[in-house]
């Protein structure tokens, strides 16, 4: 693309780099921490068991624990949402990604979802709440109502999709800022593999990027300890 | 095997797990169920009270899919998860294990995690996830020894959004929990011989989101 101001290393502080699956264990999630430590971002993505561990090798860094609720394929009820999403708060998490209804906003009830997402926020206290319309699965109308329904109900920032196979598109970005502007922050998931993703994704207005490649998108001629451990 | 086909349609338990999913779809999956006798209807959590309503009175159960699909978080939620959706209508509970203890072998952890649930799912049907495609047969035949241990009714191989079940997987399961536990078998079974080949090795349940594909084999084969 080479339109965007941006040189790789300096893409650090808008990367949320997640390490999210189901057999990440404390000691691949401590490796993971030494490798990405150096370069200060924003945030670390886990899983709710890992928050009181993150926060520990974190302490003295200005890097945020992130975490996720009803991941990733957003079936839990708003209930277990609300448990979650109160357990993240009570073990000290600064934001949580939280799926939306994706049965109800694909049966049109957007009341319903709205409704779900102003129950999580309100429960949230000073927990961030970060809603996932998962933009992959959805029209371009569907994406504007959902986005509409979740400012509605309180919550002012989104992550695009959840990854794991499912995408966001640089026109996704496009069409959401178009529409909402500065009202919605906008975090971008699923896709953002290469350093000219990333800039295309800034430039169209995202606020950060979640990837679970964060050296690769950086331009950096290295691999996450876990990623080894996979290709091994 | 020679099977019935009322008995072959009672081991599906007929799967609708994607994530685009509209009421409209789910309640087309619960008339499919009703009308070829499957085992059950397995949905997520927030489909649970519209199949409820829908399969009242058919004998058609629901199932649940809980812990989708990461499975990676406390007992304590997992717990809670279970019991909020019995309340809203679940009769049978599938729940994806905690892959991470496996792998960094916290027993006691995994051990206490099967107890929150059986406790959580009291009566109802409980099966365990382990997702064996992660696992090695020794790790998948330890947590087999806890699910016995700690009297679930089901081990089951895989939540289909990896790789999914194997025969000699469902072999290796059945001979480590049969005959007080059951195993059903789920991920990537597309045709008939798919479906017999699970069933020949020990299976018992079957999940599938082929079902009815599966029911008009059986007939062009059996009738």
């Amino acid at each position: 693309m080479g339109e965007g101001s941006l040189k790789p290393a300096e893409l650090a502080p808008y990367i949320v780099s997640s390490l999210i699956e189901a057999d990440i264990t404390e000691a691949d999630i401590k490796a993971f921490v030494g490798d990405v430590k150096p370069y200060g971002f924003p945030s670390l993505a886990v899983d709710l068991p890992y928050i009181d561990l993150l926060r520990e090798l974190l302490s003295g860094t200005k890097t945020r624990v992130t975490t996720v609720s009803s991941y990733p394929l957003g079936g839990m009820t708003t209930e277990t949402k609300i448990r979650q999403v109160q357990y993240a708060s009570e073990h000290g998490a600064y934001d949580i990604d939280v799926s939306m209804n994706y049965l109800a906003i694909k049966s049109g009830d957007f009341g319903a979802a709205a409704e779900d997402v102003r129950r999580v926020v309100e429960a949230a206290g000073s927990l961030k709440i970060v809603m996932i319309p998962q933009v992959a699965i959805l029209t371009n109308e569907e994406k504007l109502r959902t986005c509409e329904a979740l400012l509605g109900a309180g919550c002012r920032t989104i992550k695009t999709a959840s990854g794991f196979g499912w995408k966001t598109e640089v026109e996704d970005v496009l069409l959401i800022k178009r529409r909402f502007g500065d009202d919605l922050e906008i975090e971008v998931s699923g896709g953002v593999r290469t350093t000219e993703d990333a800039l295309a994704m800034l430039k169209a207005g995202a606020e950060k990027l979640h990837t679970s490649t964060a050296f690769q998108v950086m331009g950096l001629d290295k691999e996450l300890s876990y990623r080894k451990k996979e290709s091994a | 095997m020679t099977m019935k086909r009322n008995e072959f349609a009672a081991t599906i338990d007929h799967t609708y797990l994607k994530i685009h999913t509209s009421d409209a779809e789910i309640k087309r999956v619960c008339l499919e169920a009703e009308k070829h006798g499957f085992a059950s209807v397995a949905i997520f959590p927030i489909a649970v009270p519209l199949a409820a309503k829908m399969l009242a009175g058919t004998g058609v159960e629901v199932c649940v899919a809980l812990g989708f699909h990461l499975g990676s978080y406390p007992p304590e939620l997992k717990a809670y998860e279970t019991e909020d959706a019995i309340r809203k209508g679940a009769t049978e509970v599938d729940l994806v294990m905690n892959v991470a203890a496996v792998k960094a072998q916290q027993w006691d952890l995994l051990r206490e995690e099967f107890r929150v649930f059986r406790e959580a799912a009291g009566d109802h049907v409980a099966k365990i996830i382990l997702e064996t495609c992660l696992l090695t047969d020794e790790e998948k035949t330890r947590a087999c020894e806890l699910a016995k241990e700690a009297a679930l009714d089901y081990v089951k191989t895989s939540t289909g959004y990896k790789e999914g079940a194997t025969v000699p997987d469902v072999k290796l399961m059945h001979r480590t929990v049969a005959p007080e536990v059951k195993v059903k078998a789920s991920g990537g079974i597309r045709t008939l011989d798919d479906a017999m080949a699970m069933l020949d090795a020990g299976a018992s349940r079957l999940g599938t989101s082929s079902g009815v594909s599966l029911m008009k084999a059986f007939d062009e084969q059996f009738d």
